[in-house]
């Protein structure tokens, strides 16, 4: 090309990326207070989206309600680990940040990683995978654990007599440490194991070979949920389901409509109605105009638990094991483990509703 | 169970026939591989989302609407993107390549408007199927077997006997020949590209329906649709066809057999192995070279 | 503190540039059009993430993953070797969709979609590269020794061959030399760098997963080829610096998380296609793609 055209597209390349860089920095002109900085990763696109846009809804609700000197740097992760790690670095190199908060599993593994790497508390959600908190002082985690969850299925099935399950779970972190737990306390047969990955919708075939058990215990994401319940409708089978907390999502509920099987799923507090759920959800409809998700009451909460972290005075890491707040999910505070023991119960699905699970 | 497994198998090869048939369509009269078909699909799914879900419109209305959508979308990607590599004579390859970039521009596209949660377009209710020889299927599944069925014989009497499908044929046997004889090739891969779009739109229409939408669905089917293509003899519609469903019930079977999670992975192996040891399918008839 | 980020875009330039100057060997200048070239991106980070994490030395394991991705690409270069044009460019595609299988159903080597967290960072005589800025001098030391081998292979009579090999094969093997040979070389050399690149980004991200080596993550690299040029190592370089920084103010201009995303593959995408469209060569091309 000449040589005109090639200074102006080096002009405008260099324009580009100078203006970047200059307004990014002058962003960062801001008075440094007593203020807490938290990295902010989460999925906002991708199949995590969802979840990751209702937490954030949650965190930037209560941020309203309570005003906290708590200053955000939200980044995407894109649901996914390279994506997660890229943008993660991108805040602690450019930011001061004095702890990072995140979401699902896939990422936060690596994050911490990172977190150990800079030396940064990291606060997480939807992890599952027991040995999480065990890796790293800086691991917290603000979630039911893996062998909390699932061994409360389990116990549910025991319980009920259940002596053959056959387990469909999504074929990556979160459903492989769910069903191990499961297995590990579930006293009967696991008769059959049935995988899926993030981009299946079609559970059709794995339906159909699933035969002779009492149960099903299902782990995936929201867009398997919806297939699942629809699937097993056309397909008219009326096995019972066991799963989590993703099953009373909104949108999964209303796949279930008038379903004849019997769903149970484990919940945390803040998915059950109480007074301070009802407002919660009130204030979630108006500032929002839709109904808040699973993820929201754990954001709600992250938010009070950094206002916490940042009224105590002794730093971050320290400060996390001290705090104690009454939030959506019950009296939260951390052990000596980075574990937040969040209270679960069994409900039942009914017509579309769900109802805490009575015997 | 057999018998569910053979349904599950038609179904699944009644969608994919309806990919790799249009896709087929294009790439024998046009001679390359035409990736963005997918966009095309995922485009049509969306689009209708957007004028019944969206808008609140009539939900046929917004069908036929979204059909004619993505015929526009098929004819226009080849007026605006193909024909211009056309006037210069470039390769396959180019084609190729651009296509890609094109299935990607387009999703990325999707992507960005209407975000990465899955949609579903609430038309059907969700009822217990109905039975048959002991298996369970529902109406919609019927319906698109049936569609895909009615829609093949339409294309073979299309291509058999009507002006437009005979000058197909023509070009896609022998440009030059066709040429010679007065038959307009640009028209021709101007209307290969409208009906097999018309085609990838009902596709769309039908799986976003059976399957809801998400912004990846259209890689994901063309990736499918395109080893049933390989499989059956790509140029070949009918090879097309014949390999969508043997695809279905390998995939069908195989994962009765097999962990599920190798579900995806038997539609790859075969697909490399073709493309290696028979890359001109069952029913194709070798290429030299170019 | 902003240089930290900048250091850290410099490492991506830096290993991008070796996935795109090893491409590069193989499609501008042997007329490879090989899709497949994150196969071996993978093969090498999947070879050195487990490697160290069973406590081999790291300058071990990054010489592995180059032999073990160059030995792959050897085996792709057998049965691809007699396929042309757009059949070579969909069987090595092919083949980036069966390795995405085997890491994802090979549960007990790879452990599947949980991926290998925790790779150690290199470490070189009991110095260890945890900081990024000694990791940028690191990649920068290895980006430069492999532009310049395959610089010096391309200078050579062994790259005049590829070179005539990849304008005309036929003449080239009347004339003598074994093409066959050659291209398997050519194709190992490619596939060697690549999975050096795929070292380095394990042992700098210190997590890897199948989903990290997909299609999807081929578009920057085959972009970063065509638009610098094809055949030309130094048009690779450029554009491989231009693209790789190009869409990262994007995030930092106040667009919305969810934009940026898909905002950088429609950049390539349209890039790609632009280029593709009105300037094939590329901006310091001296061949067209064939």
């Amino acid at each position: 090309m000449d040589k005109t055209t090639k200074i102006i597209a080096w002009v405008i390349v260099a324009v580009v990326i100078i203006g970047g860089v200059w307004y990014e920095i002058s962003r960062k002109a801001e008075e440094h207070t007593n203020v807490l900085k938290v990295g902010v990763i989460i999925p906002l696109t991708g199949p995590v989206g969802p979840t990751g846009k209702d937490f954030l809804n949650g965190l930037m609700l209560a941020k309203e309600k309570i005003n906290p000197s708590v200053e955000l740097y939200i980044e995407d992760s894109q649901s996914n680990a390279k994506d997660g790690v890229t943008a993660a670095k991108k805040i602690l190199d450019t930011q001061d940040v004095d702890m990072i908060i995140s979401l699902q599993s896939a990422v936060v593994i690596p994050l911490l990683t990172l977190a150990d790497e800079y030396n940064k508390p990291l606060l997480a959600t939807a992890i599952s995978q027991n040995e999480f908190t065990q890796k790293s002082k800086n691991a917290f985690r603000f979630f039911p654990s893996a062998n909390q969850e699932a061994a409360l299925a389990a116990d549910f099935a025991n319980k009920r007599g259940f002596k053959k399950i056959s387990t469909i779970t999504i074929l990556d972190e979160y459903g492989v440490s769910m069903k191990e737990q499961f297995d590990k306390k579930f006293e009967g047969d696991i008769v059959q194991e049935e995988n899926f990955t993030a981009a299946d919708t079609d559970l059709r075939t794995i339906l159909t070979k699933i035969s002779n058990s009492d149960a099903i215990y299902f782990i995936g994401y929201i867009p398997q949920y919806i297939s699942l319940f629809k699937q097993l409708k056309e397909l008219g089978k009326d096995n019972v389901v066991i799963s989590n907390l993703i099953t009373i999502s909104g949108s999964v509920r209303a796949e279930i409509g008038n379903l004849t099987n019997k769903i149970y799923a484990t919940v945390p507090e803040s998915a059950l109605m109480s007074e301070k759920t009802k407002q919660f959800r009130k204030d979630y409809i108006e500032k929002y105009g839709e109904e808040p998700d699973w993820a929201a009451p754990f954001g709600y909460d992250t938010m009070f638990i950094l206002d916490a972290v940042q009224k105590n005075e002794k730093k971050p890491i320290e400060a996390l094991y001290n705090i104690k707040i009454n939030g959506l999910n019950g009296n939260i505070s951390f052990n000596g483990d980075r574990e937040a023991f969040i209270p679960l119960s069994i409900v039942e699905i009914k017509n579309g509703q769900f109802v805490p699970y009575q015997g | 169970m057999f018998s569910q497994l053979v349904i599950n198998s038609l179904i699944a090869g009644a969608i994919y026939a309806l990919v790799a048939s249009g896709f087929s369509l294009i790439y024998s009269t046009c001679k390359f591989v035409h990736f963005a078909h997918g966009a095309t699909i995922a485009l049509s799914a969306y689009f209708l989302f957007f004028l019944f879900s969206g808008l609140g419109l009539n939900f046929w209305f917004s069908v036929i609407f979204a059909i004619i959508f993505s015929a526009l979308i098929g004819w226009l990607m080849n007026k605006v993107v193909y024909q211009k590599f056309r006037k210069r004579k470039a390769s396959n390859v180019i084609l190729l390549i651009a296509s890609f970039a094109l299935l990607i521009l387009l999703e990325s596209l999707i992507l960005m408007f209407f975000g990465a949660d899955v949609k579903t377009i609430g038309y059907i209710k969700i009822a217990k199927g109905l039975e048959f020889l002991g298996a369970i299927i529902t109406p919609l599944q019927i319906f698109i077997i049936a569609v895909s069925f009615v829609l093949l014989i339409l294309l073979w009497f299309f291509m058999k006997k009507t002006k437009i499908g005979k000058a197909m044929r023509a070009v896609a046997d022998n440009k030059e020949m066709a040429e010679i004889v007065g038959i307009s090739s640009k028209k021709i891969y101007s209307w290969s590209f409208i009906i097999g779009s018309l085609i990838a739109g009902i596709a769309g229409i039908l799986v976003g329906l059976e399957q809801n939408l998400e912004p990846m669905m259209g890689t994901n089917l063309m990736i499918k649709g395109f080893t049933a293509a390989i499989v059956g003899g790509i140029g070949s519609v009918p090879g097309a066809i014949l390999g969508s469903f043997l695809l279905g019930f390998a995939e069908n079977f195989g994962i009765w057999f097999l962990p599920s999670g190798y579900k995806d992975a038997i539609a790859f192996v075969i697909l490399f192995i073709f493309l290696l040891f028979r890359p001109q399918g069952i029913l194709g008839i070798r290429r030299n070279s170019k | 503190m902003f240089s930290a980020y900048l250091i850290h875009l410099l490492i991506l330039v830096g290993i991008y540039l070796i996935l795109a100057i090893s491409l590069q060997l193989a499609v501008g200048f042997t007329g490879l059009l090989n899709l497949g070239h994150i196969a071996f991106y993978a093969i090498g980070a999947y070879i050195s993430a487990l490697l160290a994490l069973a406590g081999w030395p790291w300058w071990i394991c990054l010489l592995l993953a180059g032999t073990g991705a160059m030995l792959s690409g050897f085996l792709l270069a057998l049965p691809t070797n007699k396929l042309k044009g757009d059949y070579l460019a969909l069987a090595t595609l092919g083949f980036t969709f069966v390795i995405y299988a085997i890491t994802l159903n090979w549960t007990s080597l790879t452990r599947g979609p949980l991926g290998l967290p925790g790779i150690p960072k290199p470490s070189l005589f009991g110095f260890v590269f945890s900081d990024n800025f000694a990791f940028l001098i690191l990649t920068a030391i290895i980006t430069t020794i492999s532009y310049f081998i395959i610089k010096r292979i391309v200078s050579s009579p062994f790259g005049k061959v590829l070179e005539a090999i990849r304008d005309d094969e036929l003449a080239t093997r009347v004339l003598g030399k074994n093409t066959f040979k050659m291209k398997t070389y050519a194709l190992g050399i490619s596939a060697f760098f690549a999975g050096i690149a795929g070292s380095l980004y394990a042992h700098y991200i210190t997590f890897i997963d199948p989903s990290s080596f997909t299609l999807l993550q081929l578009i920057p690299v085959i972009a970063i080829v065509i638009i610098g040029g094809l055949a030309s190592l130094r048009g690779t370089v450029i554009a491989a610096i231009i693209l790789v920084l190009l869409p990262e103010p994007l995030r930092f201009i106040g667009f919305p998380s969810s934009v940026v995303g898909p905002a950088r593959q429609i950049i390539y995408a349209l890039l790609l296609l632009l280029i593709l469209i009105y300037k094939p060569k590329g901006f310091y091309g001296k061949v067209e793609l064939e």
